[in-house]
């Protein structure tokens, strides 16, 4: 099944601060993804594939093309798409782990992972077990659970993120480079969240560093090129 | 007494000024407990002393008419002797302490006990016209929350009274709804005397001279006095009888008699009062 | 998607040439939180007093869907119509509370005056809901009968919102709520804020110049520059991937905060 499809896409920075400076990262790019697919984007740095995983989440625009996004209640363009339509797709269907977690200061990681469910209006009790469950199978202990990630090392952080980001069944998950300060350990639960996802049938973008991880996860490459 | 005829016009005020009043006063009876302003004159007494009451009596005072003057209930304070005595010289009118008797009262804080009737004119000395003015006081403003009807803050001065002394403590000028449509403050009468001008069968005209305002409650017209649903209106109540009468359903003033503090309770309108006590002697 | 509940077409207000608002469209849907960013004099504050009614604009419409299911052009309603709304569907919270208080009405007094605006007449109901709204906004219901007079800032602000919020209005207009506040008072506030706005489902319009607080609260982002939207979008799209120039300077100066 079809979830992700992407049409000659083309993204250009202007730097209007800098002497309208135009910077091109991308250029009519084209691919798709399927559900239960890992599709891995790499390339040297700088070719843009955050900038694109970005776009796949509507946070970036693109200049041109279309970006389609399968979900159930039918087919939307990122490209065209009034921001609505892109909040709906992002509180349903689509999950974007970060490689930094977006600290909101003075919520607790517990609050934290619980908004997305919360936000579906699932049963609370349901809720704590879910959060609970997928709190512990991060490693984080329980002592930080009622406490603002803020003050959280790189790793604790990181994985806070993912616990949020993974807390629901998106359809379709796109990852940052979610391993990137993660041990050994953490990164082996990491890619196991990802499996899990990919056994249930989402769909999966990612970037990630780590080669051991990337070949582990990827069903798919995407190489990407500096656009000259 | 003589009508002094070369010094004054016929109730000192010049026949355009109390044309001028009476149109206004024609307005706020049509309106009952709207203000309307009005060019208030200089009279010959200070602001505070009822330059408004005697302006509306002026403009309304006919040769026949019959004038009482109180002052907090009593005929024979020095502000009701000298407005008394005032168009007893500008007018040659009859002055009379006896209500019943008297087609024009005017009054400053009280209305009799006894009740009035049809074809009487009860007239108020106003000093603060305005019963938003504690809480907005911006007249601009005022205008707009009497005309759009917004009055909520009305009962936020109650609802502060009852917060901070667990009860509605205004007593005087304890603001009402006239007609189902205006806020009115009803001058400082205490609040004993509101439901008397709830139906009243006389007339009740208010006067303001230092901020120039004029309003009516025309007869028979409904005076409702604002309060909470759990905290309803309740008039004063006294475990004292009239020291003098022994009126048990009177507005009672606290009077020190001595200069070792003995106090006792009397009636506040002093001709009630009297009535009472001659009725008994008799 | 739903329909919005306030739309504006070709609003235009213009004091001086080129000052004011010019020919703005916008549309809020419930349970949004649209923010209105832009430099002092950028006309985002005239925009807030025309989309609340409290000024009328020189030409446009602005339409609100009442809770009665009804559309009303702001721009024709009379204004015991629009004060009406002000009191039951709308809120306006000021910068300054100040202008949105009563500062020597008690805290309940000025929570309940909404209530009795709209008829309440249970003393009892109105100082429950009082203390039950201080609670909401994190004042201690103890202070009930204080004036805010003695509050702090940041207490005032709250008070204000609870005054706001107790008649379930459906849209807020907000304009610069943390301006005058200490940082660390202000994070707090912001924190109440997006609680509320997220339990209570309300529309909120905010006028802010502070990025901070606009991604902290707004899902949609418009930019004015001399009295026009020059670029609206997603917040974090409209933040992370600027297009118009001003919006590019408005973020890079704030890029190091983050």
């Amino acid at each position: 099944m079809r979830r992700i499809t992407v049409t000659e896409v083309s993204k250009t920075f202007t730097l209007h601060n800098q002497g309208g400076t135009k910077l091109p990262v991308l250029d009519r790019m084209s691919f798709h993804v399927d559900a239960g697919e890992c599709v891995v984007l790499y390339g040297p740095s700088g070719c843009g594939k955050s900038t694109f995983l970005k776009m796949l989440f509507g946070n970036y625009l693109a200049d041109q093309g279309s970006i389609e996004i399968h979900s159930e209640e039918g087919v939307v363009d990122l490209v065209r798409a009034h921001p609505h339509e892109v909040l709906t797709l992002r509180q349903q269907t689509l999950g974007f782990v970060s490689q930094f977690l977006r600290v909101i200061p003075r919520i607790s990681t517990w609050d934290l992972v619980c908004d997305p469910l919360k936000r579906q209006g699932i049963d609370p009790t349901e809720i704590d077990e879910r959060v609970a469950h997928m709190l512990k199978r991060l490693n984080l202990p329980e002592s930080l659970w009622h406490l603002a990630p803020a003050t959280f090392s790189g790793g604790e952080q990181q994985r806070v993120n993912i616990a949020r980001s993974l807390i629901l069944d998106y359809p379709i998950v796109l990852l940052d480079e979610p391993t990137a300060s993660l041990d050994a350990a953490n990164r082996e639960v990491v890619a196991g969240l990802i499996a899990d996802a990919g056994e249930r049938g989402a769909a999966l973008v990612g970037i990630f560093h780590d080669d051991t991880l990337r070949s582990h996860v990827a069903d798919r490459l995407i190489h990407l090129e500096a656009v000259a | 007494m003589m009508l002094d005829t070369e010094s004054y016009n016929f109730a000192y005020l010049d026949e355009q000024t109390k044309r001028m009043i009476r149109r206004g006063l024609l307005k706020a009876v049509a309106v009952p407990g709207l203000q309307v302003p009005f060019g208030g004159r200089e009279m010959p007494l200070p602001y505070g002393w009822g330059t408004g009451g005697i302006q509306v009596t002026a403009s309304v005072i006919g040769e026949e008419d019959c004038l009482k003057v109180i002052d907090q209930g009593a005929d024979d304070t020095t502000n009701a002797v000298s407005i008394r005595k005032f168009f007893a010289k500008t007018a040659s009118v009859k002055t009379t302490e006896i209500t019943e008797e008297a087609t024009l009262i005017q009054t400053r804080h009280r209305i009799p006990e006894t009740p009035l009737s049809s074809g009487q004119i009860l007239i108020y000395q106003v000093p603060i016209p305005e019963p938003l003015r504690f809480i907005e006081p911006r007249e601009t403003e005022t205008r707009k929350m009497h005309a759009l009807s917004e009055y909520g803050v009305m009962h936020v001065k109650l609802y502060e009274d009852i917060a901070q002394f667990g009860q509605i403590a205004t007593a005087y000028a304890y603001p009402v709804m006239v007609n189902g449509r205006y806020v009115m403050d009803p001058s400082p009468i205490p609040k004993f005397d509101n439901p008397k001008m709830n139906q009243n069968p006389a007339l009740q005209l208010f006067g303001a001279g230092r901020e120039k305002r004029l309003y009516a409650v025309p007869p028979y017209t409904d005076v409702q006095s604002l309060d909470f649903e759990d905290h309803p209106f309740e008039v004063q109540s006294w475990d004292e009888n009239c020291a003098l009468c022994g009126a048990t359903d009177t507005f009672l003033d606290e009077v020190i008699v001595d200069d070792a503090g003995t106090r006792m309770f009397v009636c506040s309108d002093t001709h009630f009062c009297v009535q009472r006590q001659e009725a008994q002697n008799a | 998607m739903r329909d919005p509940i306030l739309s504006a077409r070709h609003l235009t207000r213009e004091y001086a040439p080129g000052q004011g608002c010019l020919d703005i469209e916008l549309d809020v849907w419930p349970g949004e939180v649209l923010g209105i960013v832009g430099e002092s004099g950028s006309g985002k504050s005239t925009l807030l007093r025309l989309l609340s009614g409290q000024e009328r604009p020189d030409t446009g419409s602005n339409r609100f869907f009442t809770s009665t299911d009804e559309w009303v052009e702001l721009t024709e309603a009379s204004e015991s119509h629009l004060r009406y709304l002000g009191r039951t569907e709308f809120g306006i919270i000021h910068q300054n509370p100040r202008d949105g208080l009563r500062l020597r009405i008690s805290a309940g007094g000025n929570i309940g005056e909404r209530l009795m605006g709209v008829g309440e007449r249970n003393y009892g109901d109105i100082r429950a809901r009082a203390a039950q709204w201080m609670q909401e906004v994190e004042i201690d219901p103890a202070r009930i009968d204080d004036k805010p007079l003695y509050f702090s800032g940041g207490m005032q602000q709250r008070l204000q919102i609870a005054r706001n919020l107790v008649t379930n209005p459906r849209l807020i207009f907000m304009d610069e709520p943390t301006g005058g506040l200490d940082v660390s008072v202000q994070a707090r506030l912001l924190d109440t804020l997006k609680r509320l706005v997220q339990e209570l489902g309300i529309a909120v319009i905010i006028v802010t110049h502070d990025m901070g607080v606009a991604r902290l609260l707004a899902d949609r982002l418009l930019v004015m520059k001399n009295g026009r939207v020059i670029e609206s979008g997603l917040t974090d799209q409209v933040l992370d991937d600027p297009h118009a120039s001003y919006t590019q300077q408005l973020v890079a100066s704030i890029l190091q905060v983050n």
